[in-house]
């Protein structure tokens, strides 16, 4: 193992390129729909215990 | 050792030749990234764990932060020893299955939670992820610096010095520009948290009582009631919470691990859990004597109270090691949450996120947490600011913003483009799946009856 390849195999960092949107399957839409709710849900009842509390 | 010196001259000369292409953190992670390359080679085992521990054990013991330690010194006030310790080995335990999905996810793509959330699902969920959790983690913040304000009240400080000395240190550790070195700076102020378990030895523990409680899971006093089902949501949301996955995989990332170190990565996980779950237990433990006492804490706001009410049943040294672990408790826990804050803002925005930055070059990056720093500090300064409300807050938005955090890790781990061959397995995907369910909806069912405590009943 030469220098450089000594320093590549110390440095993971040169993956920088960002990575691809993901294909989502039916499952995953399901779930992030499901969390939206959720949030739509969650975001009033924070700010409600935040002035109630 | 013979092979550290052509390491470390490999290590000049490389860092020579790339110095152009490469920037500063870059090279500083390779430096530490070569002592790790060289100590594997020459099967240096205990100083490879040494060299590659230090986000788990952090995660674990910045987790055990002020309001925590206000819920296990609750638990041991209330309860003693009892239910509740085998009950707080086992949420350790989902939080180590918890958290080893971020250590597999930062070696395997390089890249932080808010960042693969952000490329992954779309800018909607990556800014939503970035902004509850900075905004959660202010407001964390805040709770932080009441422990640090309530510790130095204990031993006399005024609260504008206590809390002035937490944000000095706060933003002198990142100051360092050196990841390596803020993170041994903070695994020597983690130790601190340790303090609990020989103020619990003050206590004069039954070991017998210990062990039979760890065997049986008992005793309960007073059965299932409204307090006991809000302590075990408390106790709950004390293990888990969001800032722990962003905070474990960027620092993942930032230490610059690989698949590699994954071994290493567990055990400090692992070591984190435990010694954080020594300690917890150790709070519970300590506080016992209020139990045995039938001592009124209900008017208790801080941990500082614990400490005082504490003194005249262990003494003066023990509820000053009480008071100091409090102390402890609230600064490592704000050093670690505004560097996740850090580290979630700039990866969602596509600057640089790492502590070798120079502060020129990371200007977003320590703008964060200087900026959330000030912002809870100045907060808990402010003449009549409400801090109960807040404290109370805080826990609420934690446990609700659990679930949106822990459904993108799932999903992340499970993502075989980026995690390969490391991707969760279906054995991972039952517990990791079931503790992600389980700890969603009970996180979700104590917001909710928090901010309305009539649905338990009484």
């Amino acid at each position: 193992m030469d220098d450089s390849e000594r320093f590549e195999t110390s440095e993971p960092a040169p993956l920088r390129r960002p990575l691809p949107r993901r294909k989502l399957g039916p499952g995953a839409v399901a779930l992030l729909f499901i969390l939206r709710i959720y949030v739509l849900i969650a975001v009033p009842l924070i700010g409600l215990a935040f002035f109630t509390l | 050792m013979t092979e550290q010196a052509p390491i470390k001259d490999c290590a000049a000369s490389s860092v020579t030749n790339v110095s152009d292409a490469r920037a500063r953190e870059d090279r500083l992670r390779a430096l530490d990234r070569l002592k790790v390359v060289g100590n594997r080679a020459s099967g240096h085992n205990l100083r490879l764990l040494w060299l590659l521990s230090g986000p788990g054990v952090l995660v674990m013991l910045g987790e055990n932060d002020g309001p925590s330690m206000v819920s296990y010194a609750t638990t041991g006030a209330r309860y003693g020893v009892g239910f509740f310790v085998p009950f707080i080995l086992l949420t350790f335990a989902m939080a180590f299955i918890v958290q080893e999905m971020t250590v597999r996810l930062g070696a395997a793509t390089h890249r932080g939670h808010a960042e693969l959330i952000f490329q992954r699902f779309g800018p909607f969920w990556g800014y939503f992820a970035m902004g509850d959790l900075v905004f959660g983690n202010i407001l964390t913040l805040v709770t932080e610096f009441i422990a640090i304000q309530a510790g130095g009240v204990y031993f006399g400080l005024p609260a504008w010095i206590s809390v002035g000395v937490g944000v000095v240190l706060v933003i002198g550790a990142m100051a360092m520009h050196r990841y390596a070195t803020w993170e041994r700076l903070l695994m020597g102020l983690a130790v601190f948290n340790l303090l609990f378990i020989p103020a619990a030895l003050y206590a004069h523990p039954n070991g017998a009582a210990l062990a039979r409680a760890i065997a049986t899971w008992r005793p309960l006093a007073g059965g299932f009631s409204k307090t006991f089902l809000t302590l075990v949501l408390a106790n709950i949301g004390a293990t888990v919470t969001p800032w722990m996955i962003f905070f474990q995989q960027s620092a993942v990332v930032d230490k610059g691990m690989t698949p590699a170190d994954l071994t290493q990565g567990r055990m400090d996980t692992a070591i984190g859990a435990g010694l954080a779950a020594m300690a917890a237990i150790a709070t519970v433990v300590a506080t016992t004597p209020l139990f045995a006492a039938h001592i009124d804490i209900s008017k208790f706001a801080s941990g500082a109270d614990f400490a005082s009410a504490l003194r005249p049943l262990i003494g003066t040294t023990g509820a000053t090691l009480f008071a100091i672990a409090i102390l402890e408790a609230g600064l490592v826990a704000a050093m670690t949450i505004s560097t996740s804050s850090s580290y979630a803002l700039a990866e969602t925005l596509s600057a640089r996120s790492s502590l070798n930055l120079g502060f020129a070059e990371g200007k977003l990056f320590y703008g964060a947490a200087l900026g959330s720093t000030l912002i809870a500090a100045g907060i808990v300064l402010l003449p009549g600011a409400p801090l109960l409300a807040m404290t109370l807050t805080v826990n609420v938005i934690a446990t609700l913003l659990m679930a949106p955090a822990l459904l993108f890790l799932l999903l992340l781990v499970n993502d075989r483009e980026i995690m390969g061959p490391l991707a969760n397995r279906w054995r991972g995907n039952l517990l990791g799946g079931g503790i992600v369910i389980a700890i969603s909806l009970i996180g979700a069912l104590y917001g909710v009856t928090t901010i309305f405590p009539g649905l338990l009943g009484e």
